[in-house]
């Protein structure tokens, strides 16, 4: 009986010591930021901390904003703001949930086409007289400020736009005895020119793939922003103007012929391959390749030996009827229910206006939004970033703006597997698709 | 002869189940490009790394920002917890519902197993505002109080505990044994197996613990293995060198852990980490 009692005992210990500890843990973090201010012994107002969620990046990305956190909180020293960086996979479902909790972080980081969804639900707060006041909209692109709007007002600071451009080996090319593709933005080449490469290059025993014609098959919100541009670029779109409706659109002529072309690099030609072993491009297992800006820093860290302008070179993505590529990247937004949304913009705002921007610009080699900050970094007037600024200035646009938003991509993301993994027949695939999203769109009327 | 087809049978499967841990502690010990350059064809070096480096290791500890042993002492922390918990719970649970008989203890015990057929996902809200309520998100409590009541646990246990003769209990019963007495003098003893089978499975399943920390925890720091490990994927890719170097040093306790109690483990109740 003793004994048991001792056990009983332990557990309680056990159990109040896991109180305390998490209560520790939970203290910590301010307690040693308030140090500082401590310090100054001032009786001045008590810091206000504000937290701030995104989903992890790559260790350029996630120095970049560590060091703006630093940067900022060192001028603010009222202000401290908590970073967590959350998987990139489960993003949405911790955000979501923790909404669902009205227990969300101030400021989150956004996907900028799953911003309407956000706004419908009531999750963001309105950043209109913000911005008006304080980021001098006329430094970014209109289309980039149109995309993020909603209804009129705007919810979404962006900092940098995402690209997407045709990267091809340069040395297979060669050895192949086929003519480069341009690296200027109006000289694209079709998308018949760049399957006549591939399937020269295609050496299936040699290992080599011709093609990745859109970044594969993953999860998330990828298959959607690499793959609505090959419907664009055949001519068709994916709803309605009004955003009413897919019929007529989605499984239009223009769409069909898309999908029927990018079902044949997997299924007919065989120029592209349904298995890629990991980084295929830089290991020279695969020829072409549509891969996103952020692949330079990669590339540069990871393949030292893989050089660019020796190795491999840049062309915009291929057109067909027309040159498209989809706009909108990761952006910053103040949740509905912060309680320091005025600390939240001073923050947003330091990050995303000129001086933020140019230091994440700098640090990640990605393409910064603003006219002034493209002005500050010389590199963005040479090669390899005129193909990405090009193709940003003349040929994005938004994709589908509509609260249905996240099943648009799901139902992109379904018909291109179907017709690419699965062989479906397009018309049969297309029609699911087309059902869905309207599906989707008519319970929002509701 | 049949004991030599026995012995190379085992062998080889030993090595089949060993390969991909020695690949990764091997891979973890090279740069990312000749992980990756060796990867798709196989040779000596698709296993063995032709430049040792230790940096993998240095990046993922040294990383002043995402402290990786400051993880690996959360999940320590919680995982043994909540493990020592649901021993002691789930045990006095089900040595109540196999061998003491009181009203509507069958209506209860269906009850608490028809929990078991719902998923965990369809509760991932309902236990989020639950935890919310309580105010203990961001908080080990949030991780370790949700998952003391184990139903599979209760289950479990209650099979191993009906197999002890009602005898005995009720000649200790006679001889002026308290029932808590019972449990611990006779009931616990019998069944160190299937504790210890519980507790591997319980450790395990915290061990793992990915989408509950993802969503409870905020704070950087509270954050446990499986959260800080799939933060090394982002939209431009994975790390693998850091993923392999952090999983190295995430399955060296499992590893202690099991070479200790594996001549406990009871093979066939494995339900790979599902918590009830």
């Amino acid at each position: 009986m003793k004994r048991f009692f001792v056990l009983m005992l332990a557990a309680v210990m056990i159990l109040t010591l896991a109180a305390a500890c998490s209560k520790s843990g939970g203290e910590q973090a301010p307690a040693s930021s308030n140090q500082p201010q401590e310090e100054q012994s001032s009786p001045k107002a008590e810091t206000v901390t504000l937290k701030f969620w995104r989903p992890s990046g790559n260790d350029q990305e996630n120095g970049a904003i560590d060091k703006l956190i630093a940067n900022f909180e060192a001028a603010n020293p009222g202000i401290k703001v908590e970073l967590e960086n959350i998987p990139f996979d489960n993003y949405e479902t911790k955000i979501r949930t923790a909404l669902a909790g009205n227990n969300a972080a101030d400021i989150i980081a956004i996907d900028a086409p799953t911003m309407p969804s956000y706004v419908s639900a009531g999750a963001l707060y309105d950043l209109t007289s913000f911005m008006e006041a304080d980021a001098n909209l006329s430094d970014i692109p209109d289309g980039i400020v149109e995309s993020m709007k909603y209804n009129g007002k705007i919810y979404l600071a962006p900092i940098n736009e995402a690209n997407i451009a045709m990267f091809y080996n340069k040395k297979m090319f060669e050895a192949k005895g086929i003519p480069l593709p341009s690296k200027n933005v109006d000289e694209a080449w079709t998308w018949d020119q760049v399957l006549d490469a591939a399937k020269k290059l295609n050496d299936p025993a040699a290992g080599v793939v011709g093609i990745d014609p859109a970044d594969g098959f993953g999860g998330g919100e990828g298959p959607a922003y690499f793959k609505t541009p090959i419907l664009w670029q055949f001519g068709a779109e994916v709803l309605s103007p009004d955003g009413s409706t897919a019929k007529g659109y989605l499984d239009s002529n223009e769409a069909k012929e898309a999908l029927r072309f990018y079902q044949s690099l997997y299924q007919g030609s065989k120029v592209a391959s349904l298995e890629l072993p990991p980084d295929p491009f830089p290991t020279g297992k695969l020829a072409i390749s549509v891969n996103g800006i952020w692949a330079l820093g990669h590339f540069k860290n990871n393949f030292p030996d893989f050089k660019l302008g020796e190795d491999w070179d840049i062309a915009p993505l291929p057109k067909m009827k027309r040159q498209a590529m989809a706009n909108g990247s990761w952006t910053f937004g103040i949740t509905a229910n912060s309680k320091h949304p005025q600390e939240a913009w001073k923050f947003i705002n330091y990050m995303t206006n000129t001086e933020g921007a140019k230091i994440y610009a700098e640090m990640t080699g990605v393409m910064p939004v603003r006219y002034s900050v493209v002005d500050q970094i010389p590199a963005m007037k040479e090669y390899p970033y005129t193909v990405f600024v090009g193709q940003t200035q003349k040929f994005s646009r938004p994709r589908p703006v509509t609260p249905a938003y996240p099943a648009v991509s799901a139902a992109i993301r379904e018909l291109f597997a179907d017709v690419g993994q699965g062989n479906r027949d397009v018309d049969a695939a297309a029609a699911d698709a087309v059902k869905k999203i309207d599906t989707a769109l008519k319970s929002l009327k509701k | 002869m049949l004991r030599i087809i026995h012995f190379l049978g085992m062998t080889i499967i030993a090595v089949v189940c060993l390969l991909p841990i020695i690949w990764m502690i091997l891979g973890s010990m090279r740069s990312y490009q000749e992980l990756i350059q060796n990867a798709g064809h196989l040779s000596l070096n698709t296993l063995v790394p032709v430049e040792w480096t230790l940096k993998n290791f240095t990046d993922v500890i040294f990383d002043d920002q995402h402290p990786f042993l400051r993880y690996v002492f959360n999940t320590l922390f919680v995982a043994a917890t909540v493990t020592l918990l649901v021993l002691l719970i789930n045990s006095l649970a089900a040595f109540a519902f196999a061998k003491l008989s009181f009203r509507g203890s069958a209506a209860i015990f269906v009850l608490f197993m028809s929990a078991l057929i719902i998923p965990g996902e369809v509760m991932l809200v309902p236990n989020y505002m639950l935890v919310n309520n309580l105010g203990w998100l961001n908080s080990f409590k949030a991780l370790i109080i949700p998952s003391t009541l184990s139903v599979f646990g209760i289950f479990m246990l209650k099979q191993f505990f009906e197999e002890i003769p009602t005898e005995i209990l009720e000649s200790a019963r006679l001889d002026g044994a308290s029932w808590l007495q019972i449990y611990r003098a006779i009931v616990l003893p019998a069944s160190v197996p299937a504790l210890i089978t519980l507790g591997i499975i319980t450790f395990l399943g915290n061990w793992d613990g990915y989408l509950w920390p993802l969503v409870v925890i905020n704070d950087d720091k509270l954050q446990l293995i499986q959260v800080a490990i799939a933060n090394f994927t982002s939209i431009s890719g994975t790390e693998w060198t850091k993923v392999l170097a952090a999983n190295t040093i995430a399955t060296v306790p499992i590893l202690i852990l099991f070479l200790i109690l594996q001549r406990y483990y009871v093979q066939g109740i494995t339900m790979s980490g599902v918590k009830g």
